[in-house]
């Protein structure tokens, strides 16, 4: 160990940033924390953490807090799955084969759609950004609501469905939450 | 706020699952799961005022330093935040669990206090530690490192924080620091073996623990005789199971614990009882007998 990593003091938020923003935190201290033995159990605990927190909630535990805290709305929910097509599409709107290596994507869409097929989600990929288009199928202006990206638990929330969300990196998502408030 | 309040949740009941595995088995009888003590953990924290403002957020993030300015400093500030205020509510159930319990954290609070020792909440546990210089996150003593402890650390009433901040630097590789609860519990069992409970950490002359139970549950039997079996709203064969319901439940008291579920010991009195039939019939009844019981207890151990 570096003489000079003695005097470096390893805090409660180094440990916490270890586990979710490692980029946060000097080399230095990642060498310390990786060294020592001390400080394992914290980061298995923060991991624990970090894993839940991806978790999504059962409708049981929604609806306690629902009981228990009245700042907690219970909302709608609208649960969309991905239509069978999967798209791949050139700038010019060509489409292409899903299989091909040869060709490089610039662009995928997927498009999901509820069980009653009242409203549309398209989720446009575009390699470094994604963007999500919610539409009503009833041409309506949808107010007040999250998005909710699973797998992946990305929880977003809009006050109309002017504009679409745009995510600055790549995201696949399987369903997609509609969540209405009262 | 639904993202706030989710996340609250998760990150509480994580803490109660993870940093407070022995808790089950230290909440004396209470009906409560694990799920139902991590909202109550982390409704406080949600309560608004007149004006509609979420006043104990506002306030905790105005006073946080460092600044809340990037992604990192507020996940670590709702981190830290749930942290304190599942803590907080630990203390506070197992206060209104445990009369002991809470007897004893108060006469370690004042030794903590007449000594200058400090408490300093880390990875959501309260520890004793020697002074405000203290500042190690790893290698943090847990309760299991309490429990195994030599026992003779604890007869001294007025040194205990002392003597085992000494066994921890010369014996151990562990940081200088005590998780609260866990001494309390630690302490609890060992004066609770001995039958005597000091009347607070500065005086050794004891109270004898027997006697403390035994008037509190004749007091409790006594309002049950009253109240309940002489107006005919439970027979005689009633309330002789009840009583050795509450008889288990206090013997539980004494020796630490093991029984979580206050209807658990009512059923084993009654095995033809299922658990529907209890929440219609007796629940209110044995509930309001136990919070006489543990105010009894509260009461002796205050006189």
């Amino acid at each position: 160990m570096n003489e000079n990593n003695k005097n470096i003091e390893i805090s409660e938020q180094d440990v916490f940033n270890y586990v979710f923003f490692k980029d946060r935190v000097s080399s230095e201290k990642i060498q310390l924390i990786e060294m020592s033995k001390d400080y394992s159990e914290v980061i298995s605990f923060y991991i624990e953490l970090k894993k839940s927190q991806d978790q999504p909630l059962a409708i049981e535990i929604k609806n306690k807090l629902a009981s228990k805290i009245p700042a907690y709305r219970k909302a709608n929910y609208v649960n969309l799955y991905p239509l069978k097509e999967n798209l791949q599409i050139k700038p010019n709107g060509n489409r292409l084969a899903a299989d091909s290596k040869e060709l490089k994507a610039k662009m995928t869409t997927k498009t999901f759609v509820d069980n009653d097929k009242e409203y549309m989600i398209k989720v446009l990929n575009y390699g470094s950004i994604t963007k999500v288009f919610v539409f009503s199928t009833k041409d309506e202006v949808v107010n007040n609501f999250d998005i909710v990206i699973e797998p992946h638990n990305l929880v977003f929330h809009f006050d109309d469905n002017s504009e679409p969300l745009k995510i600055e990196k790549d995201i696949e998502a399987e369903k997609i939450e509609l969540r209405f408030y009262p | 706020m639904n993202h706030l309040i989710e996340l609250a949740y998760k990150t509480a009941y994580t803490y109660l699952n993870h940093r407070n595995k022995g808790l089950s088995k230290v909440l004396l009888a209470e009906d409560i799961t694990l799920q139902e003590m991590a909202i109550d953990s982390i409704a406080p924290l949600f309560a608004r005022n007149e004006a509609g403002d979420f006043v104990k957020l506002i306030k905790a993030f105005e006073n946080w330093t460092p600044k809340i300015d990037t992604e990192d400093t507020a996940q670590f500030f709702v981190n830290r935040l749930i942290a304190r205020s599942v803590d907080k509510y630990i203390s506070e159930i197992l206060r209104e669990s445990d009369p002991f319990f809470s007897k004893i954290l108060d006469s370690i609070t004042y030794l903590i206090d007449k000594v200058g020792y400090r408490k300093r909440n880390l990875i959501g546990t309260t520890y004793i530690v020697e002074n405000e210089n203290f500042m190690k996150t790893g290698a943090l003593p847990d309760s299991k490192f309490i429990n195994e402890l030599p026992l003779d650390l604890f007869y001294d009433n007025i040194n205990i924080i002392s003597k085992v901040f000494d066994y921890i630097k010369s014996n151990t590789d562990k940081a200088v620091a005590i998780p609260l609860n866990a001494l309390v519990m630690k302490i609890k069992s060992v004066v609770m073996s001995e039958h005597r409970l000091p009347d607070s950490c500065c005086n050794e002359q004891g109270t004898e623990v027997d006697s403390i139970l035994n008037k509190a549950l004749n007091t409790c039997i006594e309002k049950m005789n009253v109240s309940y079996v002489e107006k005919n709203k439970i027979s005689e064969i009633e309330a002789n199971r009840i009583k050795q319901a509450l008889i288990n439940i206090t013997n539980d008291l004494r020796d630490g614990g093991i029984n979580p579920g206050l209807h658990k010991y009512l059923l084993e009195q009654f095995p033809q009882l299922n658990f529907k039939d209890y929440e219609e019939k007796y629940q209110n009844l044995f509930e309001y007998l136990f919070k006489i019981l543990k105010k009894e207890i509260a009461e002796q151990l205050r006189t």
